[in-house]
């Protein structure tokens, strides 16, 4: 099993330098720990997404990190002109000596896109072309835009490209996304989860050739751990509360719902729902196995860091979590087939 | 300045998809293809032999399910099923003219891969394998290292027991945790028949490719005698010995034994 961290980068109460500074701090302390990767979203005009810029972010990170893996879930690619998107790419995988991993979207928000200028209904075709130009131009000397031939005078350190991720809702986008290779996450409670990656096994199985890797598979999820249930559930009930006003914050000045999940009203429902947990290593070990178990993830993706948790909290959340929970989940690996 | 100064790249360590189980293999080298299966410890990317190996060959190291942090499958629970999963992996990364090599358990499963697919073989070599029964019923032919302190197992192991002995406070709480699976999944699949396959010694006569069998000069688990009845199961087969080592030469001695199987593999 292998272990990584997903963050929305969503606002606490910090002000914004020191809740930058504390970020990174923490991302310090998944590169000790040996996660695998810190993938990190992308979000516009909202407390969600203090990473409008992953880039940015992910520059940063790289110089706080030696072997920490680092990727963006997702980088909305209608909001990114394909040319600089390449040019960043190029940017960031040399800088980090090669640890960049690349999760793609056509972003899950439509109030974000329409502030850019982009058009919901169109975003799926304005990811699938863009994402096929920026794949052979991370690969490519040159790339025929907007009817010149433009010379990309930059390359990846990882060849053709870094990993590429999607995150995943439904069978046919793991189907999708099997055909590519592609590594996939998903969100889900378990039995969904588990709906996609075995889809998404079938599917790789038919595609890919013999001898090709096969990608992760991952499950993302809150996690807080605490040295009792209620201390630890006391602590993630009021991190996720703020959480949520911060995901809902658009769709709420706006007067919209949301169409994806992110619809638990509190923490309790959360985990009523398979998709978070908040207790003692024991009770976070035990979830964690039968919802890793029940998905058949290959790769178990922990949101540590959300709402106002203090550094501290989160800190501390962590260390528990590398010393009492991973060495625990250290042999437990899905079963493929039945 | 030799001509190989600059270090050779790490084997890296990837997931494939068989059909009904995944396997996870080590890989890196270039050259002809050598496939080593690992002994009930488990294989390091790191570990000195492999890099070694890899400097004069592509080496693939699969992992069997249930070491290593891998998952079993509840349906398997023999030698033989790794056999089978291996010449799959073989298969369906295209390999042909294989050095397979294979280490005590790891030995014995290469043992039957080649009783089943010999022409997926260019030459066997066999590091203190395990798997035969050649002794009388009413006695082990291999000691029972169930059975006894791991003190004494440690002896028997090692040409240098304090050099191969497990101190728990040196190692981390996941390390930990793999080396209690290793132990287990090799509990499950050697402990009835203690140790071997009953009808693998009327199954090694029909293996029709040039075999070594190499024995560390203190293995105390697989005795000369033991390891001479295996060579003379496969027809043609030669039998050398490692100074200085025990039953994991590879370990206690890997330049000596790289060196032995480059030789024979050039031969």
């Amino acid at each position: 099993m292998e272990f990584g961290v997903f963050d929305h980068l969503d606002r606490s109460d910090l002000p914004l330098r020191d809740y930058y500074a504390s970020r990174l701090a923490l991302i310090a302390q998944y590169d000790r720990a040996g996660f695998h990767a810190y993938h990190v979203a992308e979000h516009h005009a909202t407390p969600l997404g203090m990473a409008p810029s992953p880039s940015v972010f992910l520059a940063a990170a790289a110089q706080h990190t030696r072997r920490l893996r680092l990727g963006t879930l997702v980088y909305a690619l209608p909001l990114h002109h394909p040319l600089r998107m390449i040019e960043e790419i190029c940017m960031l995988d040399q800088m980090s000596g090669g640890r960049l991993e690349l999760g793609f979207g056509r972003g899950s928000s439509p109030i974000e896109l329409e502030y850019y200028g982009q058009d919901p209904a169109t975003a799926q075709q304005a990811y699938e072309s863009a994402l096929d130009l920026v794949l052979r131009g991370l690969a490519a000397p040159s790339i025929d835009f907007a009817g010149r031939e433009v010379p990309l005078v930059l390359e990846p350190l990882q060849r053709p490209h870094p990993p590429v991720w999607y995150g995943v809702h439904s069978r046919e986008s793991a189907e999708r996304a099997a055909k590519r290779g592609f590594n996939i996450v998903c969100n889900e409670p378990a039995a969904a989860s588990r709906l996609y990656i075995e889809r998404f096994r079938e599917a790789w199985r038919a595609a890919q050739p013999a001898g090709a890797s096969l990608p992760r598979m991952g499950v993302t999820q809150f996690v807080v751990v605490g040295e009792s249930d209620d201390n630890a559930l006391a602590v993630a009930r009021r991190a996720y509360s703020v959480w949520h006003a911060s995901f809902h914050y658009l769709f709420r000045r706006l007067g919209r719902t949301p169409r994806i999940s992110g619809g638990e009203p509190d923490f309790d429902a959360l985990h009523r729902s398979g998709k978070g947990v908040a207790g003692t290593p024991d009770r976070v070990r035990d979830f964690l196995a039968r919802r890793l178990d029940a998905a058949g993830a290959t790769y178990c993706i922990n949101r540590f860091a959300f709402g106002d948790l203090s550094l501290d909290e989160a800190q501390r959340s962590v260390a528990l979590f590398v010393s009492e929970v991973m060495p625990r989940l250290a042999t437990q690996a899905p079963i493929a087939a039945a | 300045m030799s001509a190989d100064a600059a270090p050779p790249p790490p084997l890296s360590r990837r997931k494939i998809a068989l059909a009904t189980v995944e396997l996870d293999v080590i890989e890196g080298g270039a050259g002809r293809t050598l496939m080593f299966l690992h002994d009930a410890n488990g294989v390091d990317a790191n570990a000195p032999f492999l890099t070694q190996l890899a400097a004069r060959f592509r080496v693939i190291a699969p992992l069997a399910p249930g070491f290593g942090g891998t998952a079993l499958p509840a349906w398997m629970n023999a030698i033989d099923d790794f056999a089978h999963a291996h010449l799959e992996l073989a298969h369906r990364l295209g390999l042909d003219r294989v050095i397979l090599v294979g280490a005590s358990i790891g030995g014995w499963i290469a043992a039957e891969m080649a009783t089943k697919a010999t022409r997926l073989i260019d030459r066997l070599v066999l590091i203190g394998p395990v798997g035969i029964k050649v002794g009388p019923v009413d006695r082990l032919d291999v000691p029972d290292i169930f059975a006894m302190p791991q003190h004494e197992v440690d002896r028997l192991f090692y040409a240098r027991p304090e050099q191969g002995r497990l101190d728990p406070a040196t190692k981390s709480d996941a390390e930990l945790a793999v080396i209690a699976q290793n132990r287990e999944t090799l509990a499950l699949v050697t402990w009835e028949p203690y140790m071997h396959n009953p009808k693998l010694k009327h199954r090694l006569p029909a293996i029709d490719r040039p075999t070594l069998v190499l024995r560390g000069a203190e293995d105390g688990f697989v005795a000369p005698a033991y390891a001479e009845n295996f060579a003379r199961l496969v027809p043609g087969a030669r039998l050398a010995t490692i100074a200085g080592a025990g039953h994991f030469p590879h370990c206690e001695q890997p330049a000596a034994l790289v060196e032995s199987i480059v030789r024979f593999a050039d031969e």
